[in-house]
């Protein structure tokens, strides 16, 4: 689709594992969703899943992982009716378990309130949450 | 405009609170942003307005905040607990308008909470 082309449609950047990183994500994924003109009711519950997913990668670092950093990479896709989704990756250390049981707070409800698909998928170096929002109508492009 | 942390923005000015006592409550004015970096503050503040208020209803004035994550949330229901172990009601102001009266019905907070649309209300009632 022709989205794929489009540089905006991608969005990624490495936050060192600290609380101080959320109003960082928050007020870049705002800024990004702006320039795709996300509908702004639907921009909430994308911010809010994003911020969610990081502080829970952020307060399960394990104490020993000095340095570590989390991983937030997005993108917009367009499905055959047009319409788009964001797909939200978020990569915490090894260490880093985003089960419900292991869920100290509200975090992961909440997550599933704001998007239509949550999984998790563990590779060598970590634990990736993937996110998908829910469908938005596609973008009239005008002149 | 580049601090020792490289841009982000200091706990301190993401969030701010204000002490406006009236009419025989404890109120205290939040603005900004309650996440992870900046709850403790709101949880020490909103626990000290307790301990002082002996009684006295203490008003959480939330109508300039724009962002409440779950941690922010799971706060608000700490302080109500708190409160309501020292018979010192907790009131919250959430306009209806705001955009985090969405998640705090999500979360059945509205439920749990005593909420009020305005300052006037919550003081007053």
């Amino acid at each position: 689709m022709s989205y794929t082309d489009d540089l905006d449609a991608v969005i990624s950047m490495v936050l060192m594992a600290d609380p101080v990183s959320l109003s960082v994500v928050r007020q870049r994924f705002r800024r990004w969703l702006a320039a795709l003109c996300w509908p702004e009711e639907e921009v909430d519950d994308v911010v809010m899943a994003v911020n969610e997913a990081v502080s829970n990668a952020i307060e399960q670092i394990h104490p020993s992982e000095i340095g570590a950093e989390v991983r937030v990479a997005a993108r917009q896709y367009a499905e055959l009716d047009g319409g788009r989704r964001i797909l939200i990756a978020v990569a915490g250390g090894k260490l880093w378990s985003p089960e419900p049981a292991s869920f100290p707070g509200q975090g992961l409800l909440m997550i599933h309130s704001c998007m239509d698909d949550v999984g998790v998928s563990r590779e060598h170096d970590g634990i990736t949450m993937m996110m998908t929002s829910a469908k938005v109508p596609p973008l009239s492009r005008g002149a | 405009m580049n601090g020792p942390l490289g841009g982000v923005p200091p706990a301190e000015q993401l969030m701010t609170i204000n002490r406006d006592d009236r009419s025989g409550c404890v109120v205290l004015v939040v603005h900004g942003e309650v996440d992870l970096s900046t709850g403790s503050r709101l949880m020490e503040a909103g626990s000290e307005a307790l301990h002082q208020a002996a009684g006295q209803p203490v008003v959480l004035d939330l109508s300039d905040v724009d962002f409440l994550s779950s941690s922010g949330m799971g706060l608000l229901v700490a302080l109500h607990d708190e409160g309501r172990g020292m018979h010192t009601p907790l009131r919250v102001v959430v306009d209806e308008k705001q955009s985090v009266i969405r998640p705090i019905r999500t979360m059945g907070l509205d439920e749990v909470l005593s909420l009020f649309g305005s300052l006037d209300e919550a003081i007053t009632a």
